[in-house]
């Protein structure tokens, strides 16, 4: 009998989780991904922030990726992709210097006509790739920089959600 | 119009150099003309002067000066640049000409010649009326001149020549044809360098010059010419500093002019120009970085520069263009030894040209696409009178026409008809296909794999576009592994998308076949509906029809491509195809697990094989065979279902080869393994799945061990990541991710069901013929036959122990040698069930130590396994670990007659071997016999019988014999004498009769005898008693070869009275012997002191009297008689005021007394002491009571 009620308790408790966690992971998400992120703020219409934002696993394999012009996402997939190629440079050449002095920000990996591509990887060599209209002249070094930092937070919290896979492609609700 | 309209012109892209002219050379016909030719442009390497050289006859007409424009108010300019003015200061105005005449200083006919050579210079002068180009005479001579100065008549006739010619001594030359003509050449054309930076110099300040009239509303076009010309003067007067200032001037100027949609295209062309020669320069000053800047603003301020929506492919044509010299220009630099870097290298800009090209070709495509009725206009408005434009970058049709409005907008019509038509027969697809290779290469050079893998897929792509299917093919085949293998699954779709329209178009079976099968496949990201065309189509293929044509392909391709398919059905041919899974992912995906890591022969081997299909609707399959590393097992697992061609989507959930999507579905197969393959390992090589039959095409999809694609293994890797908890399923399903690839299992012999054991007494003692029974019980519910016994050293120990190792059987005998260490395959016979067999085998162990011994019993059973008979053989084995000790420890030693012991012996005289044998066996043990084998230099006193004849000695206990012997003397022998072995014969008690004794036999050590000249022994009673007499008597014997004078004297004890010689002086002869004869007469009891006999010898005198004290005794026992005397020697060891400890240390008495009254007085006396002692409070030490 003492049983049922425990376990009772124990689902209860999950559920109240889950709810809280949802709003958490979608707003950490969604507010630095794309102003396409709320449909509000979209039309309370601040300038664009990124075209497309990526976030690759330590194999090189997509977790995430979401592009504001849908219509071309082809083309912003290639361009993560080839992105990778400077980001592992930079990885190798960074892996000389020592652990606690190594910074997490690649600055811009290469710039295209139209785009600019900032990269950044954490400890555990997970990437987010950043894609910035070349004519978004707004934003600077700091803005990028303040950017991937939360991203990097609303990824950890997405980490810490425990029913999150790990290695698992991430589903943000922003994304949908 | 030229296709190549948008290259730059070659005279922009070359390096500019000084022009200089030179005349009067017959290089024809004249040898030694022709040697100052070639002097002059062979090896023109970068350490001599950049000139270009032409030769030119003396009456070549210059392009013509035009007058002078004397007000530039009226004067309206139809243009930037003029398109031959480049190449005419290039190739055809030249700084300097040089006019060759041979002629001599001493020519006799000096006055002619001189008029001759006045005459050459002024025709040259006429032809170049109004030039300031400068005019120099060589004088070809074949005397070498003399030192300046010498030469009287030279500097004369060269002042009148000069004067002729009109001519500045500095342009009066003389080459001497001699051996060194080169260094003369050299010299000349420095001083040739000279003039031309002079002749550019002033034409610089020509053209600055003109400036001033300009003026800023009607002239704009001029300042930008202006600016270009004094650049490109400069850099003809190598002066590239200057040159790139004026440049980077006139690339403001250019940007200034008002720009309207008639005159874009000029601006751009004379800014690209422009563009160009400044980076080309940048990169020439070592500063790649402004080059790059300076592109970069020129394509910020150029890139919405379209001109006329109509012709907007020409901006992009022109674009492209842009990026594609730069990309030539840095990649230049880099050959030169600029080091480029990952994020900044020429592929990037060749990248860029390929897409300016792609946009070029769009655009072309949506605005050129006129019908086919419209005709080519005619006359055609882009001829020109000279077939060249006058200007860069105007129209043909209107050239030099300034005005901003379309004075007859037919003809613009007309005009842009043509170039949209010519625009048409553009290959597109090889310009881009060539920038994209450019890059490529580039991209490769630089590590950027990915950026490299990208640019292919275009490349693909564009050959696709192109219709050169085989290569896109051969391109996208080529990069589909790199993003198959990162897990990019859209970018690969899409890439397998592109390929699959491909090898339709080609009808290409294979290929088309393989890549349905990973569209289908879980790596595919295409939607549902597009994938159940693709299956629908596959299956089609299968059946040997022709597929639905892909979307999106070009109507006319698809005709050929249905021709071709066509084509394909009716030809007979190999319709088997089998495809490897390991490098894609197919829409199948196989797992084979067999149930157990390893199986007893007696079972069968089972496993199963999993398969699961990802494609939309269910599939059919027709075969499944499964092949193993010993093909023999092949036959057992296969699964073949007879179905019709048009069967494999129907009844889709029956049958066992029927896949429904998501499910996954097991196949058990089961065989029974050879016995030949006991211990060896099964593997599943290749598992091989038959989709469709033979009567229509079948694809076998082949899957090399136990299942697995390119996608499986960082799907394992993820799922033993996962902790994501499975939904439960029914009992009969799995999940997919749970099952883990079993590829192979051991084959391992049945289990024996006998038992073994072994009956011993450890540890073995050294040498023995150790016992070991082995008993063997069968368990087992038949007989079994054949039952072999392997029994002894257990191989891989130490390689010493096989050699002091025996096993025997027969252990009535003792082993030698020859035995081997272990006994193998001893047949023993059959055993009914429940039956035993005892064996005894016998281990001599030659040294100690721990030895493992093996026991292993095999045996034959039949067996019935899945309804077959098969023979087993079983086997058991035990080991142990044997501990071999020494059965006892000998020690020996040498003593005198006395007991006491020997440090060496003397000669002659007896003295005692004392051994002692110490068990050390936990068992008891029996000394059969011993035996003293003396060495030939002892020689015994008494006889040699052993005194230890069947002692049974138990653990710790011990035997010892003591013989006398006797070493005669041998003289001085080095490290002693030998004495000789003791044998010991002995067994175990607990051993049966009929094992034999084992004989040790033990070195003795060797002592050293000594020799000594006086032997002195004593003769007298084991005991004296009180006052009673003692007679002794000692005998002296010479041992030398010499007569010895011997001093003896006997001092007086005080324990003794006696008569005899007290001093006396002898002499002994060699060889012989002296009694003397005492009577002694004790007077104490006890043990006494003899009066001590004191001989010295004069010969001798290291005969000490200590040497003497070991042959002789010195002190006697004196007994008491009981009836007198009793005597007690108490030693109190402890006192205290109430109690005192007494112990008896000696008691002394006689044996004939009666006991019993002695103990009773002894007890008394006790007592009284006791007592006494009590009342004594003084201490004391010794007290000897006498009563």
């Amino acid at each position: 009998m003492p049983l049922i009620p425990s376990l009772w308790e124990s689902k209860a408790n999950r559920s109240l989780e889950f709810s809280c966690l949802r709003p958490a992971l979608g707003a950490g998400a969604g507010s630095c991904v794309t102003s396409g992120g709320s449909r509000d703020a979209a039309r309370a219409g601040p300038p664009k922030l990124a075209v497309c934002i990526a976030v690759i696993a330590k194999e090189n394999y997509l977790f995430y990726i979401r592009s504001t012009p849908t219509e071309n996402e082809l083309k912003f997939h290639y361009m993560v992709h080839t992105s990778l190629d400077v980001v592992d440079e930079k990885i190798s050449a960074m892996a000389k210097a020592l652990v606690d002095q190594r910074e997490l920000y690649l600055d811009l990996l290469y710039p295209t006509e139209d785009y600019k591509v900032y990269g950044y990887v954490t400890n555990s060599k997970v990437k987010f790739v950043m894609v910035v209209d070349s004519s978004n002249t707004a934003l600077r070094d700091n803005e990028i920089r303040s950017m991937f930092r939360k991203l990097h937070n609303s990824y950890t919290d997405v980490m810490c959600n425990p029913f999150y896979n790990p290695g698992d492609c991430i589903q943000s609700r922003c994304a949908e | 119009m030229s296709p190549t309209q948008w290259d730059l012109p070659v005279e922009l892209c070359c390096r500019p150099m000084a022009f200089v002219t030179l005349t009067g050379l017959d290089v024809v016909y004249n040898a030694v003309h022709r040697a100052v030719w070639d002097a002059f442009c062979a090896n023109r390497r970068a350490d001599r002067v950049p000139i270009s050289f032409k030769v030119l006859p003396g009456d070549h007409e210059y392009p013509k000066c035009r007058p002078k424009r004397t007000s530039y108010e009226w004067y309206i300019p139809k243009g930037i640049l003029k398109t031959g003015w480049m190449n005419k200061h290039l190739n055809l105005v030249p700084a300097l000409v040089v006019v060759f005449y041979e002629l001599d200083w001493d020519e006799p006919q000096w006055k002619e010649k001189q008029s001759e050579c006045a005459t050459r210079v002024e025709i040259v002068r006429q032809s170049l009326q109004g030039r300031n180009t400068k005019v120099a005479v060589v004088l070809i001579q074949k005397k070498t001149p003399l030192p300046p100065g010498e030469d009287v008549i030279a500097s004369e006739r060269a002042a009148a020549l000069c004067n002729a010619c009109e001519l500045s001594g500095k342009s009066l030359f003389v080459l001497p044809h001699t051996d060194h003509l080169v260094g003369y050449i050299i010299r000349l054309e420095n001083a040739f360098y000279e003039h031309a930076q002079t002749y550019y110099y002033t034409e610089i300040r020509r053209v600055k010059s003109h400036k001033e009239f300009l003026n800023k509303t009607t002239h704009q076009l001029l300042f930008v010419r202006h600016q270009f010309k004094i650049a490109f003067f400069s850099e003809l007067k190598q002066d590239t500093q200057n040159a790139l200032k004026n440049y980077r001037t006139a690339y403001n100027l250019v940007h200034e002019l008002r720009a309207h949609e008639t005159n874009i295209l000029e601006i751009k062309t004379m800014a690209g120009f422009i563009n160009y020669k400044i980076c080309r320069l940048c990169f020439q000053h070592n500063t790649p970085l402004d080059a790059i800047a300076q592109f970069r603003k020129h394509i910020d301020l150029c890139k919405k520069k379209i001109g006329s929506a109509e012709l907007s492919f020409e901006h992009a044509a022109w674009m492209s263009k842009q990026f594609q010299a730069f990309g030539d220009l840095f990649d230049e630099a880099i050959k030169l030894g600029l080091t480029a870097i990952q994020t900044q290298n020429p592929g990037f800009y060749y990248q860029q040209a390929a897409y300016y090209a792609q946009e070029r070709k769009q655009l072309a495509k949506s605005l050129c696409n006129h019908e086919a009725s419209i005709m080519y206009p005619n006359p055609d408005p882009l001829e020109t009178q000279t077939g060249v434009l006058d200007f860069y970058g105007q129209r043909s049709w209107r050239q030099g026409i300034l005005s901003f409005d379309l004075s007859d907008p037919e003809k613009e019509k007309v005009g842009v008809l043509a170039i949209q038509l010519k625009e048409r027969n553009v290959a597109h697809s090889e310009i881009i296909i060539t920038l994209l290779s450019n890059a490529v290469a580039q991209f490769k050079k630089y590590k950027c794999p990915r950026m490299k893998s990208h640019l292919m897929v275009q490349m693909g792509e564009e050959y696709y576009y192109a219709k050169d299917y085989t290569k896109a093919l051969k391109l996208l085949d080529y990069v589909m592994c790199d993003y198959r293998s990162e897990g990019w699954w859209t970018l690969l779709t899409s890439i397998l998308t592109t390929a699959l329209k491909c090898s339709y178009l080609m009808a290409q079976l294979k290929d088309y076949i393989t890549y349905s099968l990973e569209l289908l496949g879980r790596a595919s990201t295409l939607k549902d509906d597009q994938k159940s065309r693709i299956e629908k189509n596959l299956i089609n293929v299968l059946m040997n029809e022709s597929p639905d044509p892909e979307p999106d392909c070009d109507i006319f391709a698809v005709k050929t491509a249905q021709k071709l398919w066509a084509d394909r059905i009716s030809l007979a041919g190999s319709n088997i195809f089998t495809i490897g899974v390991q490098d894609f992912v197919p829409f199948v995906q196989c797992k084979a697990k067999f149930h157990a890591p390893s199986f007893h022969v007696d079972v069968p081997v089972e496993f199963d094989i999993y398969l699961k299909a990802d494609c939309p609707h269910p599939i059919r399959f027709s075969k499944l065979c499964v092949s193993f590393n010993n093909q023999e097992y092949n036959q057992f697992c296969v699964i073949e279902e007879a179905s019709k061609a048009n069967e494999v989507l129907e009844n889709p959930t029956q049958g066992k080869m029927c896949l429904v999507p998501g499910k996954t579905r097991k196949l058990l197969f089961k065989f029974v393994a050879k016995t030949e393959d006991v211990g060896k390992k099964i593997e599943i090589t290749s598992v091989d799945l038959a989709l469709g039959n033979e009567t229509g095409r079948c694809v076998v999809l082949n899957w090399q061990g136990g299942g697995g694609d390119a996608a499986s293994s960082q799907e394992a890797l993820q799922a033993a990541r996962s902790f994501k908890r499975r939904p439960k399923l029914p009992d009969n399903e799995v999940h997919w991710d749970s099952i883990i690839i079993q590829a192979s299992t051991m084959i391992i012999s049945r289990v024996p069901n006998i038992s073994v054991h072994l009956r011993h007494e450890p540890p073995a003692l050294t040498n023995e013929m150790y016992c070991l029974v082995v008993t063997v019980q069968s368990h087992e519910k038949t007989q079994i036959r054949d039952v072999k016994l392997t029994a002894g050293l257990k191989p891989g120990q130490d390689a010493n122990l096989t050699q002091k190792t025996h096993v025997t059987l027969h252990g009535t005998e003792l082993c030698d040698e020859s035995y081997p260490a272990l006994l193998t395959d001893i047949p023993v016979g059959d055993l009914h069930p429940g039956e035993q067999l005892e064996k005894m085998l016998y281990v001599r162990c030659g040294t100690v130590g721990s030895r493992m011994f093996l026991v292993y019993v095999s045996y034959l059973i039949n067996i019935t396994a899945e309804e077959k008979e098969i023979v087993c053989k079983c086997h058991k084995d035990e080991t142990v670990t044997i501990e071999t000790v020494f059965p006892f420890d000998v020690a020996v030693k040498f003593v005198s007659t006395k007991f006491e012991h020997l440090e060496r012996v003397y000669a002659d005289i007896p003295f005692l071997l004392m051994t002692d044998l110490l068990s050390a066996s936990p068992w008891a043990l029996t000394v059969v016999s011993s035996e003293l084998q003396l060495a030939p230099s002892m020689t015994t006193v008494d006889q040699l019988e052993s005194q230890v004849d069947n002692v049974v000695l138990q653990t710790g206990e011990s035997a010892s014999e003591c013989f006398c012997l006797r070493c005669p003397s041998l003289g001085n022998v080095e490290g002693g004498v030998a004495t000789g072995h003791y044998i010991i014969s002995w067994k175990r008690t607990s051993a049966m009769e009929n094992i034999p004794v084992i004989r040790t036999v033990i070195t003795l050590p060797h002592v050293i005898v000594e020799n000594i000249p006086l032997h002195v022994n004593a003769d007298l009673p084991s005991f004296g008693r009180v006052r009673e007499s003692l007679p002794v008597k000692y005998h002296l014997q010479n041992k030398t070869d010499f007569v010895q004078d011997v001093e003896i004297s006997v001092e007086p004890s005080d324990a003794f009275m006696f008569s005899g010689l007290k001093q006396i002086r002898l002499r002994i002869l060699p060889g012989t012997e002296q009694e003397m004869l005492y009577n002694f007469y004790p007077l104490m009891a006890g043990y006494q002191q003899l009066p001590s006999l004191n001989i010295n010898l004069l010969r001798f005198p290291n005969f000490t009297n200590q040497l003497l004290r070991r042959f002789i005794p010195t002190s006697i026992f004196v007994k008491v008689k009981l009836k007198n005397f009793l005597l007690f020697k108490f030693k109190v060891l402890k006192t205290n005021r109430l109690l005192f400890h007494v112990h008896f240390t000696e008691q002394y008495f006689e044996t004939n007394s009666d006991s019993f009254a002695f103990y009773s007085m002894y007890l008394a006396v006790l007592l009284f002491i006791s007592i006494k002692l009590l009342f004594i409070e003084s201490n004391f030490k010794d007290l000897y009571f006498l009563r």
